[in-house]
């Protein structure tokens, strides 16, 4: 420990002596990381799993159905009001849940203001809370089918009511009212798992969970995607005919469930082929959550081709860094022969070494946050959909660490071994 | 003290081999203070760095207070370096933006001494040299003698076995030259064991023992007669 | 200039040489594809769209109220709305629309000739055909022609049967096909007058662009019908036609000019046509902007790492440079001697500079449509790495010329 401050003091001074050197060296090393880090924070956030707990046992069903005349292409994810309603009828998954999205105007029933809150709306079912541990704060799910209840999100609750429990109140949409039976804690899900097509897949959770056939029944429109091979004069009339526009999500804990659940949906499908329907080129298909976000291809291609382009830029500002620091120990060889001469081990120049190079990782460490920080800013500027994906949390902030150290370890890597292995009679001369 | 038998050091380029020691043989004994002298090129250097575990030899056998110095790893040399040996070079070789403590400070670093201990040492040896007083002084502020003196309290604040000195008053004027050679001779008679590479007859002739070495190998022992037959030396510092 | 002897300056540093050889041939390679994307972003929001974009102004808006679930009523605001917008001086026309060209996906539908037999395969690009519904002066509004048949008129509207429970089965409306569509469902005979599963043709439109992304003739592919769509939680679209040069001004007056007639709605965005065009290639030209940034991040560095470079070099080299000047080396002669090694190392770094181009181009054709790169361009990132790099060897090389022939008698 001692040795350690010892070699912290000499780094210390030698970063002060040669001031403009260290300033060029770690900035351009910190430019290099921080643009690296803004772009891992954007793919990290793209790709996090947003449910670690269970993404293994969640599944999204697809079905292979398909009622026009051309069957080729791949499957869709969004299914039939009856084949939704043949999905939640199994009893194999421990939980299944339906859903589509609409959005609403709400205002509190009774209140003063007649201002309207947009309020994005899942219209689902009650196993939509513990399949996705949706967290209440107060109350619980629907009970009823067609009830004129909903569940409602913090965002809305803060909006509307100014946050606390307002369970029992009720909200007017469309001039009808709807009473608040359950509200939900903050809630975080990125990506939003549930609903990664479309363009939603970074949106906030939902304001509004309301029971799927009260929707429909109030006419809640279809807000994202809607496929009709039948004319469906409004959103109610879908009952039955062959409009595309819910998904569906089960929860699957064992691999018996979920065999039991495949052959469940391949069974659909072929009683759907015998009524006369076309089958697609592909099986029904069950995805866990990251294959799903994998499929839906979650990761912005082209933050992609940009963490090419920034691991080449780091690889750039290392390859400098060390040229600059082979320098460095160049032109204090003389220093490191005297520390050899007077006992210095190989072991003590290569620990003093690995200090300074600490040293200079830490310095770059802060920089490369502050720039990584700026520009991830100026990413989200110019790449306005990324908007929602990317914060700057605690696991980041110690990758960025981790990063600057490795780099400037590296960096210093091979000068050091050069400044170790320099012959001792000469440099003193 | 020092014993070296047979020592050959060999420099090879792609063209040529140089035969910088060859079958070198010394024989130092504790509390000597032996001058070598020779031309230039004539291997006094090589014979102190290897002496002074700075360079490896290629043939032959060395054995430095009793310990066979062939074989040993990095570690071993160094910890050697730096219990056994004190060095004093002829450029001083201080670091300019140290103060004199932390440059005495060193090599006592790599013994592993408490604080405390360190700095017994450090002020006792800057007390041998004379320069007590000017501990937090930058090199550049002291005139090349009390820089030179700074370097031989470095070499000592280890309280070596032995120490090797290359030319230490090379870049200095006469007398700050005396003032650093009656340093070197009260030290001797303290009891330190020195080498010293110098050009100057005048220093060799102060001493107790010569050797001259030419062409890598020691071609005389004679001590030189003692200037105006006194050795004895007065030492004002 | 002695390229043996800067041949072994620059041996003698393998390890230093060899990372600013990489560096500035990644540096190269890098900015012939940032230029690459850049150009191929610019050429996009440069293709001409074939309707009058800078004289349109978008509004997205959507009814708040559960009132606006009375079609009868939902439709008189939107007369109001128009009538109204008209009004502002400066516009010369708006019309409602339930969606707006320069999109990515829509309100689609299959469009086939009504004789198509029921089991062929309709081509694919034929089963998503944006369908546009407004008012009869739609067209005419975004500045398109009708070059064969009519426009829509009154008698076409289909609105009020729409409306009118029990008659909706029997509507036959009459459409506008653009010519490419037209071409395309009945591809060797005049669309005038033929019936496609979607109404009858009753005018041929000038083709112009509706889905940019789109390859080939289908990013013309629309088909227009007179039908004011009131549904009243499904977004609306105005487009309002102005005077040149008026954009700004009605702009900033539409947002009030709709609330004044009928407070109840969420207007969700007003922007021009021209800055919806910007948007929509915005992921296009945010990458194209990263990759400029990152672009001039290397320049900088590269800057950096000559200067670095030069400077040690220059200091190594002290008494070498002294012995020259000692021989009778002129001033100029060791500046040369500085540069020519800076040369020397981008002329390696400009060789290595086509592999790293190609690897990288290559690379990001794995994940985004990237363009090939062309000598042009590999030439001008070379002359901006040699220009920058030059630039940097400078102060060093200058100071070389400081070193005094007196060195070279020191030793060191």
């Amino acid at each position: 420990m001692e040795m350690f401050n010892y070699y912290l003091k000499l780094s210390m001074r030698n970063l002060v002596r040669n001031r403009l050197f260290f300033i060029l060296m770690i900035s351009t090393l910190a430019v290099g990381v921080g643009v690296f880090l803004a772009n891992i924070a954007i793919i990290k956030s793209m790709s996090t799993d947003p449910i670690p707990q269970k993404s293994e046992r969640i599944f999204n069903v697809t079905l292979n159905i398909w009622t026009g005349n051309d069957a080729s292409g791949d499957l869709i994810e969004i299914m039939r009001y009856d084949d939704a309603m043949h999905i939640l009828k199994n009893d194999i998954a421990t939980h299944t849940m339906v859903h589509y999205q609409s959005q609403v105007y709400a205002r509190e029933l009774g209140s003063k203001s007649l201002t309207r809150q947009k309020a994005v709306v899942r219209a689902t079912t009650p196993g939509f809370f513990p399949l996705t541990d949706a967290p209440f704060a107060f109350g619980s799910s629907w009970q009823q089918d067609h009830a004129k209840q909903i569940v409602i999100g913090d965002t809305l609750n803060q909006k509307i009511f100014g946050g606390g429990n307002n369970v029992g109140k009720t909200l007017e949409i469309d001039g009808k009212p709807f009473e608040i039976v359950g509200i939900l804690k903050p809630w975080k899900l990125k990506p939003l798992f549930y609903h990664v097509a479309y363009g939603q897949k970074f949106n906030p959770t939902d304001d509004i969970f309301a029971p799927i056939e009260t929707a429909l029944d109030n006419e809640w429109a279809i807000n994202v995607r809607n496929s009709a091979t039948d004319r469906i004069n409004s959103v109610s009339d879908n009952r039955g005919k062959n409009g595309y526009f819910i998904q569906a999500f089960v929860q699957l804990d064992t691999l018996a469930q979920k065999k039991e659940m495949q052959q469940y949906i391949n069974n659909y499908s072929q009683q759907r082929l015998q009524q006369g329907e076309n089958l697609r080129d592909y099986d029904n298909r069950l995805l866990d959550v990251n294959q799903w976000l994998v499929h839906k291809e979650v990761v912005d291609e082209r933050m992609l081709a940009f963490g090419i382009a920034t691991s080449l830029f780091l690889a750039v500002c290392i390859f400098n860094a060390s040229s600059l620091l082979l320098a460095r120990f160049h032109s204090s060889r003389f220093e490191t022969g005297l520390r050899r001469a007077v006992g210095a081990r190989m072991k003590d120049v290569f620990y003093q070494g690995l200090v300074e190079s600490l040293l200079i990782g830490i310095c770059c460490a802060i920089f490369a946050l502050l720039f990584g920080w700026m520009f991830l800013q100026i990413s989200i500027n110019l790449f306005p959909a990324l908007e929602h994906t990317s914060d700057i949390d605690g696991a980041l902030i110690l990758i960025g660490v981790i990063i600057a150290l490795t780099t400037s370890f590296i960096s210093m890597l091979y000068p050091l071994i050069r400044s170790c292995r320099t012959s001792l009679s000469t440099t003193l001369k | 003290m020092l014993n070296m038998k047979d020592i050959s050091r060999i420099y090879r380029s792609d063209t040529i081999q140089t035969h910088a020691l060859r079958d070198f043989n010394l024989q130092v004994n504790t509390g000597e203070f032996v001058a070598v002298t020779g031309p230039s090129g004539s291997g006094k250097s090589t014979f102190l760095n290897v002496a002074g575990l700075l360079d490896s030899f290629d043939k032959g056998s060395y054995e430095l207070d009793g310990i066979n110095i062939q074989g040993l790893n990095d570690d071993e040399l160094s910890r050697l370096r730096n219990e056994k040996i004190g060095f004093i070079f002829q450029n001083y070789n201080l670091i300019p933006d140290f103060n004199l403590f932390d440059n005495v400070d060193m090599p006592l670093r790599y013994r592993g001494f408490n604080a405390t201990e360190r700095k017994r040492r450090i002020s006792n040896a800057l007390e041998q040299v004379g320069l007590a007083s000017r501990a937090n002084y930058l090199p550049s502020q002291l005139s090349g003698g009390q820089q030179q003196r700074v370097a031989i309290a470095r070499a000592l604040a280890g309280e070596p076995k032995i120490l090797l000195a290359d030319e230490p008053t090379g870049n200095l004027d006469s007398l700050m030259a005396r003032q650093v050679m009656e340093l070197l001779h009260t030290l001797n008679t303290e009891g330190s064991t020195i080498i010293m590479v110098t050009h100057d007859p005048d220093q060799a002739r102060a001493v107790g023992r010569n050797i001259q070495v030419i062409d890598g190998q020691i071609t005389d022992h004679s001590v030189y007669a003692p200037i105006n037959g006194n050795a004895t030396i007065n030492v004002n510092v | 200039m002695n390229i043996k002897a800067l041949l072994k300056a620059l041996r003698l540093r393998k390890f230093a040489t060899g990372l600013l050889l990489l560096q500035l041939s990644l540096t190269i390679g890098l900015m012939v594809n940032t230029v690459i994307l850049t150009n191929s972003a610019i050429e996009k929001l440069n293709k001409p769209l074939l309707f009058d974009v800078e004289q349109l102004i978008v509004v997205d808006l959507i009814p708040t109220s559960g009132a606006f679930r009375d079609t009868d009523y939902y439709q008189s605001i939107t007369k109001q709305d128009i009538a109204k917008i008209t009004a502002i001086d400066g516009v010369i026309s708006a019309a409602h629309y339930n969606q707006v060209p320069i999109q990515n996906g829509g309100w689609n539908g299959n469009v086939q000739s009504a004789d198509f037999p029921d089991d062929a395969v309709l081509p694919r690009e034929l089963r998503n055909v944006p369908q546009f519904f407004t008012s009869k002066i739609g067209l005419q509004n975004l500045g398109v022609e009708i070059i064969e048949g009519r426009a829509l008129t009154d008698a076409d509207d289909i609105t009020h049967d729409f409306y009118t429970s029990g008659k909706r089965r029997g509507i036959e409306q009459n459409v506008i096909l653009t010519e490419s569509l037209a071409k395309a469902v009945f591809p060797n005979k005049s669309a005038i007058g033929e019936l496609t599963n979607n109404g009858r043709v009753v005018g041929v439109a000038k083709d112009f662009v509706i889905s940019p992304t789109f390859e080939g003739p289908s990013k013309f592919y629309a088909l227009f019908g007179n039908f004011m769509y009131s549904q009243s939680d499904f977004e609306q679209h105005y487009i309002v036609r102005v005077q040149p040069g008026k954009v700004a001004e009605v702009q900033a007056q539409l947002r009030d000019t709709i609330l004044s007639v009928q407070a109840e709605r969420d207007i969700i965005n007003v922007e021009s046509m021209a800055k919806r065009l910007q948007n929509f290639y915005r992921q296009d030209t945010g990458l194209a902007s990263l990759f400029a940034m990152l672009s001039m991040l290397m320049i900088l560095v590269t800057i950096v790492s000559s200067f670095a470079h030069a400077h040690f070099h220059v200091t190594q080299q002290r008494k070498f440079i002294g012995i020259r000047r000692a021989l009778g080396a002129r001033k100029k002669d060791i500046m040369l001697y500085v540069f020519s090694e800076n040369w020397m190392l981008n002329f390696g770094a400009s060789l290595l500079g086509i592999a790293t181009m190609v690897g990288l181009n290559i690379a990001l054709s794995q994940v985004i449509t990237i363009e090939k790169p062309t000598i042009l361009l590999y030439a001008l990132a070379v002359c901006v790495v040699f220009v920058a790099g030059s630039l940097a060897t400078w102060l060093p090389a200058y100071k070389t010329t400081k070193i005094s022939p007196v060195i070279a008698t020191k030793t060191l």
